[in-house]
């Protein structure tokens, strides 16, 4: 036995998926070293500390697709067995190729080494605090549960195309979810989350006190009233509503595959001109930020639309070889994953106009502080609750509101923007304003 | 760096004896002490659209070690089984409960006793997946993905998948459990896409059993599911909005089955109920109808080879039958072994981990309320105006047990008969209140969420399903102006 690096595996890895007759592979290994402190029922639940690994093996034979997954890299010669079985019997597609290598370019701020500092008792520090911050924010709320975890990651990829590389990041990661309970009044379930890449970033007291806020704010909710009109969504909203339907629509995977509603759709107003989307996953220190995507390639950032018009859709090296152009570096997803297509850091641009001027143009409507639904990425339908909501009246937050449902079609509503704040919010990889839509179905029920 | 080892040259590690290896570890424990190894296979097939989109084989493989030391849990995970990195992962899990113990405010004062799985278990199989080679499977997913296509010019494209989860675990506790679980869950989704002047609607049907190939399709061919699925679609592309309104409906058994997981079942789930949910304090209250009795169980109950299907909990406790509500009583919440010895009662066998990474959590099993005495045809001419709701399309509930369920197939009733389909239809409501104002249950029973998965932290295989459901909800929709 011996101690051998990432790249290695990757390289014994390859080495022996070539030999059982793959024309083409791709090994790409990770390990990550995550210390993490449980809440559970307003207390510390429990603490844990694990190394996890894992191996993701791609193959192509004769142009057939074949994958095997691994945690223990003593079976990669298993791992690699599976994934050409699976590649012999897969169907030809023309379009299966990797990547050839490209100049990669260091991200900055995405390790602080001071993360190889984080024990178990460090951790502590900050679960506790996140519970205490919360409690101490208003003794009326109660704490499901939540969570601080400090992670190393490192991955590395080789392909049979030459690509190799190789990185170690820093992430640490926390939420808190719950509600606020005074007598047998039970307040809606709330949650706040983040995460950053360095110790001086980390804001536990934020993340507990945006949370219990809302939490306590949404105390005796009742009813509002059914009409349709203006709703202001809020970042959180905006992630639901309007960033994850887009994030669908412009996936080249879905676009080519009849299943998004902006195919062919290039260069034309798909949204009001208030509204700019980019995605750039080179942002240093970003969460979503990698110096080469999950093929080995460099992010390139990208706008996916300038006010309103959509400019862009982000492509892997499968999508880019069928619309015969470069991919942009989207390729997504873990070890044990098959590379599919993903966002970075997905920025939405502030507006002219601040969060409260929004508010005080809004005679009736409604302020989503969270949604709670599904909406249909592929038609645009939503219709979902309205969670830590308020009734608007006269330009003013006048009640908080319970069993009241939104519904509408978001690529509909987004040519009715009445507003962006000039405000925007950071969870995780996300940027997001509150964002003002027209034309909203709002049932009280 | 970091780095790890490898052994030079073997593609495949000796063959080892588990129980002997695991034995000798947890003899090292120095407190109670949790060890369960856990291979989970999961290989996967889509066809989308014609070309493959993805045909996977993914191993998690390894021992998760959890420790309860001054009252505290400490948890650590390896995906090596040498003896060494084993010693070593049970000190991490030690040295993380001692040094949580400091600050922890309400220690585990006990777990509760019960009588601990010890053998091997295995659920019924009708003809092992593993029997079925990978090009009849393939072959499966391609022919039901282009049938979708073919059903009508207006569906434009189709997902076909299909995935079988293959699980052994061996768990031993310092009490005495010594249970080796084998477990076999397949599903097959079919999803169809009708487009139609810029509109595009989806249709999707899908199974998962607790089984074997034999058991997946017994109640419906795949050709069944791809047909349904694009007659869903189609139709969905001429169909209007609802108006919003609170309304008489009739709910079909996978509503019914998302309503007592989603937003019934979380809020009964013990740890919850100590951090505050609607439940607490009122087991031996009246929380429904009289009509109705609801069951969370690990072994299927009334059809057998339910989604959800757990023998043995991952704390070595029996899967059981506990009965949540009966008869409009509130009766029991779902318990592991710490919040049982805090309620005084016996654990229920819900505690289950996701993978050897993964601490046992609360999760449920198989979800439902039991069957009536009515006629679905009963139910629905019952109604004066409302709607008959079919297919859950996904739901979200709240510890208050206020909850939003998206929904397949609406049909407007008038006058008691079956009108037209609707699109784009939630509904919401407070469980408990949805329960309260039930009037009527059939005598139709049936499994409906086996392809589903709980997400709590970690996914979960469950089920959940029951009888046709008369009741009122909001339903939400179009307002005019």
């Amino acid at each position: 036995m011996r101690k051998v690096s990432l790249l290695e595996i990757c390289e014994t890895g390859l080495k022996e998926v070539l030999k059982l007759g793959a024309d083409e592979a791709e090994v790409y290994v990770f390990l990550s070293k995550d210390i993490e402190v449980k809440i559970q029922k307003n207390d510390i639940h429990v603490a844990s500390t694990q190394v996890a690994n894992g191996a993701g093996i791609r193959v192509f034979k004769n142009k057939g697709l074949g994958f095997a997954g691994i945690t223990d890299f003593k079976n990669i010669k298993d791992g690699c067995k599976r994934a050409v079985e699976l590649a012999s019997v897969s169907p030809k597609d023309e379009y299966n190729k990797l990547p050839f290598p490209m100049e990669l370019k260091e991200v900055p701020a995405l390790y602080d080494p001071r993360a190889e500092e984080f024990g178990v008792e460090q951790t502590l520090k900050y679960g506790i605090n996140l519970l205490r911050e919360a409690k101490d924010y208003d003794p009326r709320i109660t704490v499901d549960r939540g969570s601080f975890e400090a992670s190393i990651y490192n991955r590395a990829i080789m392909n049979s195309n030459g690509i190799k590389a190789e990185k170690k990041e820093s992430i640490f990661i926390y939420y808190i979810m719950g509600m606020a309970v005074d007598g047998s009044a039970v307040s809606s379930f709330q949650y706040e989350v983040d995460g950053v890449r360095f110790v001086n970033e980390i804001d536990i007291k934020m993340c507990a006190h945006e949370f219990a806020k809302k939490a306590v704010e949404s105390l005796g909710a009742t009813k509002g009233e059914s009409f349709r009109g203006k709703v202001i969504l809020s970042p959180d909203a905006v992630e639901e509503l309007i960033a994850y339907p887009i994030i669908y629509s412009v996936n080249a995977n879905n676009v080519q595959k009849g299943m998004s509603k902006w195919k062919a759709q290039l260069d034309t107003l798909v949204a009001s001109e208030e509204l700019t989307i980019e995605d750039n996953g080179l942002l240093p220190g970003g969460l979503g930020s990698s110096t080469f995507d999950r093929e080995g390639i460099p992010h390139s950032p990208i706008t996916i639309m300038e006010a309103g018009r959509l400019c862009s859709y982000m492509y892997n090296t499968y999508t880019a070889t069928k619309d015969n152009r470069n991919t942009t570096g989207h390729a997504s997803g873990g070890a044990l994953q098959l590379p599919w297509i993903g966002v970075t850091n997905l920025i939405m641009k502030e507006g002219k106009i601040t969060k409260d001027e929004l508010i005080k143009g809004v005679n009736q409507g409604v302020l989503v502080t969270r949604f709670s639904g599904f909406p249909n990425p592929m038609s645009g339908e939503f219709s979902g609750v309205v969670k830590g909501g308020w009734l608007i009246k006269n330009g003013e937050l006048t009640i908080p509101l319970c069993e009241t449902l939104i519904q509408g079609n978001i690529y509909e509503l987004l040519h009715k923007v009445f507003g962006v704040s000039k405000e925007q919010k950071k969870a995780m990889n996300f940027m997001l304003p509150w964002v003002g839509l027209e034309g909203v179905s709002v049932t009280a029920g | 760096m970091y780095s790890i080892c490898i052994s030079n040259g073997e593609s495949v590690p000796p063959r080892i004896d588990m129980w002997a290896l695991l034995e000798k570890i947890i003899g090292y424990a120095k407190g109670w002490t949790e060890i369960r190894y856990h291979n989970k296979l999961v290989n996967s097939i889509t066809i989308k659209k014609g070309e493959l989109e993805e045909s996977t084989s993914i191993e998690t493989k390894g021992v998760g070690i959890r420790v309860l030391i001054n009252g505290t849990f400490g948890f650590s995970s390896t995906s090596s089984i040498e003896e060494h990195d084993l010693k070593s992962c049970l000190q991490l899990a030690t040295i993380a409960a001692r040094s949580a113990s400091n600050t922890k405010i309400k220690k585990v004062v006990g777990l509760q006793s019960a009588e601990l799985a010890k053998g091997e278990f295995r659920p019924d199989i009708n003809d092992p997946v593993t029997a079925h080679s990978l090009e009849e499977k393939l072959s499966l997913v391609q022919r039901i993905e282009k049938q979708v296509r073919n059903v009508s010019p207006l569906i434009k494209s189709a997902i076909c998948t299909y995935i079988e989860s293959i699980d052994e675990k061996y768990i031993l506790t310092t009490d005495g459990t010594r249970a080796h679980i084998i477990d076999s869950k397949p599903e097959f989704r079919v999803v169809a896409v009708a487009t139609k002047n810029n509109e595009m609607q989806i249709g999707s049907k899908s199974v998962g059993v607790t089984g074997g190939w034999g058991d997946l399709f017994r109640e419906e061919s795949p050709e069944e599911l791809a047909e349904k699925a694009a007659k869903i679609a189609v139709d969905l592309l001429s169909a209007k909005y609802p108006e919003g309104e609170r309304a008489w409906v009739v709910l079909d058994p996978g509503l019914v089955g998302l309503l007592s997981h989603e937003a019934i079942g979380h809020t009964v789930e013990a740890e919850h109920v100590l951090a505050g949910s609607i439940v607490k304090d009122k087991v031996g209250q009246t929380v429904a109808s009289e009509l109705i009795t609801m069951v969370d169980s690990g072994p299927s109950q009334i059809k057998p080879n339910a989604g959800g299907i757990v023998l043995v909990d991952d704390e070595g406790v029996p899967g059981q039958k506990t009965v949540i509500i009966e008869r409009g009583v509130l009766k029991s919440y779902l318990h592991n072994r710490e919040t049982a010895y805090i309620f005084g009662v016996q654990p229920t066998g819900n505690a289950r981990a996701w993978a050897y990474r993964d601490e046992p959590l609360i999760r449920m099993r198989n979800t439902y309320v039991e069957p009536g005495e009515m006629e679905l045809d009963e139910l629905i001419s019952g109604i004066k105006e409302g709607y008959f709701l079919k297919g859950p399309m996904g739901g979200q509930a709240d510890m208050n047990a206020e909850f939003m369920f998206g929904v397949q197939e609406a049909y407007r009733i008038k006058n008691g008969k079956i009108g037209e389909l609707l699109r784009g239809v939630t509904i919401s409501g407070q469980a408990f209140d949805v329960l309260t104002s039930c009037n009527g249950i059939s005598k139709e029973f049936e499994w409906a969420l086996g392809s589903g998965y709980c997400g709590k932290m970690q996914p979960a295989k469950v089920d959940a399903g029951g009888p046709y459901l008369r009741c009122k909800v909001i339903v939400g929709g179009e307002q005019k102006k």
